[in-house]
């Protein structure tokens, strides 16, 4: 894809959940003080409603103030196709950086993105789509993008099948039941990538496959998550607070507050 | 679709062991102690769904539980007529899709197994454990445990069995040489396990000529499907590169993230003999499987409408503003009278296996109970989207069309299809107690039913059919596969 409305596509920079991004060139119309911007592409058609629905939240995710959110531009719909554009940070994402990233880095760009969150849910908002492909690396600071509206644009979904369908791993499994999406559905995806990030693995033992959607799906409701034994107890039991029941979660604020202190304390120990 | 079986096992002499259940085999050294566990995961599997990704699944579980390193491979048929296979140590597996060239799956040393599935409407699978003695053509295993020391198996979608023709061909195994031959070297040095350099992901991913895309049907899935070899980029290969990552962090001392050791403090001492990686590796290989985007190219002739989402921004969206709300959901779920396995998961009381965990419901009392209805599986459309059965759907081009989208009793499940075999609102999917229910909705197309036992057949317009769990049902030129969470 070249082209969507007046934005001139550089090059994919991968793929979302239900869409792909694209570097793309600001055009004059906007006001924003940048060359380049990232505009996220969505699958399929939709109609007006839809879309109309989709700005609904991203205007209020928008709205959400907070430095650990990456900043939305517009949102549009051309011949069918919606698209919204945002900033662009060139560090790639935690799932893709665009450099090696230092653990320590990492593990502070995941509480960089609980603070996103926190964010969101102070305003009342559900982010639906928490996995390290949505954590984007800035200059010294993570910011949250990618706001899940799949629900909206095809109710019901929960294999994309658009990107890699590992991405499972980081979604309740109440939530691949058909339960709706609420803050402890995001904190269940925070502890799952902080997981990942720390050890390289995800909660269910061997790794989903990456290639069978549904065999990936069966496979996460059927296995309860495991925690690498090996991690530090601090860690290890944050972690089992965000995928244990829902009713002992954290919340996304205490999520960081968490990482943080026990980063403080093993940078010091 | 399902109608994928084994047509023919020929053991292969040697050392080692080969069992068959049904479409599962597996190959094994067998020279641990205690149970083999690739013996007990085909028995386990046999005896539940009898699916070849839960046998890869379970085998690659107890394996990684095993502490033996022990070299085995295992083959099977998937619920959606695929051919999975897992090899691990040093077994080897040659496939062959459809006479195509044969393509090796190793390990290649890794301590992770390797998996893949393959497609086709004839696929030949050789699992070969260490050297091989004569071949005698006539051996045969139907069924059971053997010495061999490997299985050269056909799988195929004739039911007549045909007089193994593929069989016989593949049965003249070459034995893996004493270094397991390692698969392509594009397979064995994944690019994409390598730490992601300036380009955060992989570019526009190639064109693959066979590759439906979103307006075109997945056609007869059984057709040959050439495997490109991003898509043979496992995710265990992956993993391995993080165990190397692991390994190589033992000796990173100065790794500013290390725990505290056995001095730190106390709180902390099970921390001794963490090593975290020495940098953070991505989660999901960047380039290991791009999917062909189901993006749809705008007209650039088009107009187009858009809305500034930067503060007290301007609204160039079209008129009308006010969005009708999305119909509200039937606000209560549905009830149905079920019985509990022994994990407490919500089951038809038909059934002899949990629909979740797959656990024996035999011993379970018969005491029915009414409870909310769980989620009777997954609507698979043929583009790899995949919707929880919890709700009715109503499949379509404008399915928003139809009155019960708008009152919401049923999900709107919109099916692009530019050639327009699809209708607006072509089929409803509802659920009706326990069991799934299509009816064609007056298409002009039709739909058509292929059922997993019991063939195809045309639906009758506004006539209900319950289906079962791997019945593909074709609209037009697309088509939707219900399939449980268990088998099927």
């Amino acid at each position: 894809m070249q082209r969507i409305a007046d934005y001139e596509l550089v090059k994919s920079l991968g793929y979302g959940s239900h869409g792909q991004f694209f570097l793309a060139r600001k055009p004059p119309r906007l006001p924003v003080d940048a060359e380049y911007v990232a505009v996220k592409v969505f699958a399929g058609t939709s109609t007006g409603d839809t879309f109309r629905r989709a700005t609904r939240e991203l205007k209020a995710f928008a709205a959400v103030t907070s430095p650990h959110i990456v900043t939305l531009y517009d949102a549009g719909r051309h011949d069918g196709v919606v698209y919204y554009s945002m900033e662009y940070l060139s560090g790639g994402s935690l799932a893709s950086p665009a450099g090696e990233v230092p653990l320590p880095v990492a593990a502070r760009a995941v509480r960089d993105g609980a603070l996103g969150v926190a964010a969101m849910h102070s305003a009342g908002l559900a982010h639906r789509a928490i996995k390290p492909a949505n954590i984007l690396l800035g200059d010294g600071v993570a910011k949250l993008s990618d706001l899940g509206l799949a629900h909206l644009m095809q109710p019901g979904v929960t294999l994309t099948g658009i990107g890699p369908v590992t991405s499972i791993e980081y979604i309740d499994p109440e939530l691949l039941q058909g339960a709706p999406a609420t803050q402890a559905t995001d904190v269940w995806s925070l502890g799952v990538t902080l997981h990942r990030v720390l050890t390289g693995q995800g909660i269910y033992g061997a790794d989903l496959p990456a290639d069978d959607g549904l065999l990936a799906l069966r496979n996460a409701l059927v296995t309860e998550p495991r925690i690498d034994p090996d991690l530090p107890a601090p860690v290890a039991g944050l972690i089992a607070a965000c995928v244990g029941p829902a009713a002992g979660r954290p919340t996304a604020a205490e999520f960081a507050q968490q990482v943080d202190d026990i980063q403080f304390a093993m940078s010091t120990s | 679709m399902t109608d994928m079986k084994i047509t023919g096992c020929v053991p292969l002499p040697g050392q080692g062991l080969a069992a068959r259940k049904g479409d599962l085999v597996a190959v094994t050294e067998g020279t641990g102690p205690g149970p083999d566990p690739l013996l007990g995961a085909l028995d386990e599997i046999a005896a539940t769904t009898g699916d070849g990704g839960a046998l890869v699944l379970a085998v690659a579980r107890a394996l990684l539980a095993n502490p033996e390193q022990v070299s085995g491979a295992c083959a099977g048929i998937t619920a959606s007529g695929e051919v999975a296979v897992l090899v691990h140590g040093s077994a080897v597996a040659a496939v062959a899709v459809d006479g195509g060239q044969e393509i090796e799956v190793t390990a290649d040393g890794s301590m992770l197994p390797v998996h893949r599935t393959f497609a086709g409407s004839a696929v030949t699978i050789r699992l070969v454990l260490g050297a091989l003695g004569d071949l005698d053509e006539r051996l045969r295993l139907d069924g059971g445990i053997v010495h061999a020391a490997g299985l050269a198996v056909t799988a195929s979608t004739d039911q007549a069995g045909p007089p193994r023709p593929k069989a016989a061909k593949a049965a003249v195994p070459r034995p893996p040489s004493a270094q397991p031959v390692a698969a392509q070297p594009a397979i064995a040095e994944p690019v994409a396990a390598e730490p992601v350099a300036a380009e955060p992901v992989a570019a526009e991913p190639a064109p693959q000529a066979d590759e439906p895309d979103s307006g075109q049907p997945a056609g007869n899935p059984m057709q040959a499907v050439t495997i490109p070899p991003a898509v043979l980029l496992d995710q265990p290969v992956m993993a391995k590169e993080d165990k190397d990552k692991d390994n190589n962090a033992v000796d990173a001392k100065e790794e500013p993230y290390a725990p505290a050791g056995p001095d730190g403090d106390p709180g902390q001492a099970s921390t001794e003999g963490w090593h975290p990686p020495t940098e953070f590796m991505p989660a999901t290989p960047p380039a290991s499987r791009g999917p062909e985007p189901r993006l749809h190219e705008p007209d650039p002739a088009a107009d187009f409408e858009w809305v500034s989402l930067v503060p007290d921004g301007q609204d160039f969206s079209r008129d009308q503003p006010d969005v009708p709300p999305i119909p509200p959901e039937g606000a209560e779920p549905a009830m149905v009278e079920g019985i509990l396995c022994v994990r407490n998961h919500f089951n038809d009381p038909d059934v002899a296996y949990c629909r979740q965990c797959g656990i024996s419901m035999v011993q379970q009392t018969r005491t029915t109970q009414i409870g909310q209805r769980p989620p009777l599986g997954v609507l698979l459309l043929d583009d790899g989207t995949g919707f929880t059965l919890d709700r009715d759907y109503v499949l379509g081009r404008e399915p928003v069309l139809d009155g019960d989208v708008a009152a919401g009793r049923a999900r709107p499940l919109r099916i692009s299809d530019p050639d327009g075999t699809v209708g607006r609102v072509h089929l409803r999917v509802s659920l009706v107690g326990w069991q799934v229910e299509v009816k064609d909705l007056g298409s002009v197309n039709g739909s058509v039913v292929h059922r997993p036992v019991g063939g195809e057949g045309k639906l009758n317009p506004y006539d209900p059919v319950v289906v079962e769990p791997g019945t593909r049902i074709g609209i037009g030129q697309r088509s939707v596969q219900y399939l449980s969470y268990r088998a099927g």
